[in-house]
């Protein structure tokens, strides 16, 4: 009689016991646990039992789902993509199923849940159905998702698009450039180009601390894609001890403006923007 | 959502292509042939290709742009490619893939203005208010 | 985590077929939430991809399935054919490098936008290529 995999229900159904003891034990048991859900499938997936912790985190009642197939509990998107189906067959192949993800409530309304499904095997190790337990764990993954918000909020917040004067767009980058960082600034960049219709760009780097050839090439990548959509960027804020570390690493810099404070760099773009600063300063008024 | 041909409009000295959708082998070649075939009947100086529709170009679509650029530079006209979303340049740089002889601008007024080749000197105090525009003075 | 695998196979054998298969990448990377930019790179490495199997092999088949690593969700993709196979991988895999028609491979570029690539080819056997992009 071979043991088929570790944490296997099957160890509820001893040899020793007969099979209305097992039941009534698992029941004893499943009905104790009010905060898991615990129910048992037909090798296809049919619910044949129910208890407590299912009926509160699914909110349906054992009457309404034996009998079916557990599918009904997952969303339309996962039905398509046959994930209950999946997932039983990866749970009998490899002993157990582990996961997580959205299940819906009888009112509609989502749910996320972790969960474990095992496969149930008689004594001649015939599939005979599984087992599933689910816990409600919607309010971790609220959380989860708040600290990601969060943290994405922080690093927007901390890479300011100021849109300067007609065509001259400025970030000061202040702090590392780490490769999530770098993502931020290239996209907040490239996408505040796009609104603004700004054809200049200047990335201050003096608030970044150190600039190895990771950050360069990151810069660089920036740069290259700005080009690509028809937009010049200026690198200003470039300190002497960057400047000696970019050259002592051999970064190339020659194809790129570069200026060594935001005011240089300031002077630089509006000759870039030229044309549309003369007629504006002109329908302003402004004589010099 | 696919055309069965991509329309040329003339704007002015210009021609304008908007390419929108997925461009197949057979429609990317009328373009060229429609494309190179007007540039010589119009003599037009210039054609900018609007790409803001496209949320994705691969080497296909990368190598179709630069054969058009080089035809349309043989007669005569440049082309300049307008609108590219941020994460198609992105692609583009990550590839590794440039746009050889291709100029690009953010959109078509910008575009046409790189074609005209317009250059503005600054507000110039002791010409009183009037702007230089290719040597020619202009009173505003 | 166990790594849940339902994979969805297309068959590619006309230019048709490349624009079915772009999509449904899309709907995948969508659905595991990559994010725009890493979409885009997706399925322009894709595009690549299946352009090549039609291009030197005919066509062949494309596999495209969610998959969950200690918490990670990705998308991977393989691109398998029967067609001549590369007779030096390490020349294809190299940048800057062309086929005789003039048409490189897209094999380097395609490399630098997924996070994992593995490449395996047999003269007269086919090419499989295996790419995976995580969400960040």
């Amino acid at each position: 009689m071979t043991d088929h995999s570790k944490g296997n229900p099957k160890q509820f159904v001893g040899e020793q016991q007969s099979d209305t003891e097992s039941l009534e034990f698992y029941q004893f048991l499943a009905n104790g646990l009010t905060d898991l859900a615990i129910y048992m499938l037909s090798p296809s997936g049919i619910v044949q039992t129910w208890n407590l912790g299912a009926q509160s985190i699914k909110q349906y009642t054992a009457r309404e789902v034996l009998g079916k197939n557990f599918a009904m509990f997952y969303t339309k998107s996962d039905v398509d993509r046959n994930l209950p189906t999946a997932e039983l067959e990866q749970a009998a192949s490899a002993g157990k199923y582990e996961g997580a993800g959205w299940r819906v409530r009888k009112d509609g309304s989502q749910v996320w849940v972790d969960i474990v499904i095992a496969p149930l095997r008689d004594k001649d190790g015939q599939l005979k159905g599984f087992v599933k337990v689910a816990r409600d764990a919607s309010e971790r993954k609220r959380a989860e998702e708040v600290i990601e918000q969060q943290k994405r909020d922080l690093i927007e917040l901390s890479t300011p698009v100021m849109h300067l004067w007609q065509g001259i767009l400025a970030l000061p980058i202040v702090g590392t450039l780490d490769s999530t960082r770098s993502r931020i600034v290239t996209e907040r960049l490239l996408q505040g180009l796009t609104s603004s219709g700004c054809t200049v760009a200047i990335l201050d780097i003096s608030g970044v601390p150190a600039v190895d050839t990771v950050v360069a090439q990151h810069l660089m990548k920036t740069i290259g894609a700005a080009r690509l959509m028809g937009a010049e960027c200026i690198i200003s804020g470039i300190r002497p001890e960057i400047a000696q570390t970019m050259v002592h690493l051999g970064i190339d810099l020659s194809k790129v403006k570069t200026k060594s404070s935001m005011a240089r760099a300031l002077e630089e773009a509006m000759t870039i923007v030229g044309v549309r600063m003369v007629s504006d300063v002109q329908k302003a008024g402004i004589r010099g | 959502m696919t055309p069965d041909r991509i329309p040329i409009l003339k704007m002015g000295e210009f021609l304008l292509v908007t390419i929108q959708g997925e461009l197949h082998d057979s429609l990317a070649s009328a373009l060229q042939r429609e494309l190179t075939q007007k540039v010589a009947n119009t003599g037009a100086r210039g054609v900018l290709m609007d790409i803001s529709g496209l949320e994705m170009v691969d080497s296909f679509m990368g190598r179709m742009i630069s054969t058009i650029a080089s035809m349309t530079r043989l007669l005569d006209a440049e082309t300049v490619v307008v609108g590219m979303q941020p994460a198609v340049a992105i692609t583009l740089i990550e590839m590794g893939l440039t746009l050889p002889g291709v100029s690009t601008a953010m959109d078509v007024e910008k575009g046409m203005e790189l074609l005209r080749g317009r250059r503005l000197d600054l507000f110039n105090e002791e010409s009183n208010g009037y702007v230089k525009t290719d040597g020619e003075t202009v009173g505003i | 985590m166990a790594m849940l695998r339902q994979t969805e196979k297309l068959s590619v054998f006309e230019e048709n077929d490349l624009s079915s298969t772009r999509n449904k990448v899309r709907s995948y990377a969508r659905e595991a939430g990559l994010g725009l930019v890493d979409e885009t790179k997706l399925i322009t490495a894709a595009s690549e991809l299946t352009r090549n199997m039609l291009l030197y092999a005919g066509g062949g088949c494309v596999f495209i399935e969610q998959v969950r690593s200690d918490g990670a969700i990705g998308i991977r993709i393989t691109f398998e054919d029967n067609g001549p196979g590369i007779a030096d991988l390490d020349l294809a895999m190299s940048d800057g490098y062309t086929s005789a028609q003039g048409l490189g491979l897209g094999l380097p570029g395609s490399r630098r936008l997924v996070d994992e690539f593995s490449i395996n080819s047999e003269i007269g056997r086919g090419t499989k290529v295996v790419v995976t992009k995580w969400k960040k």
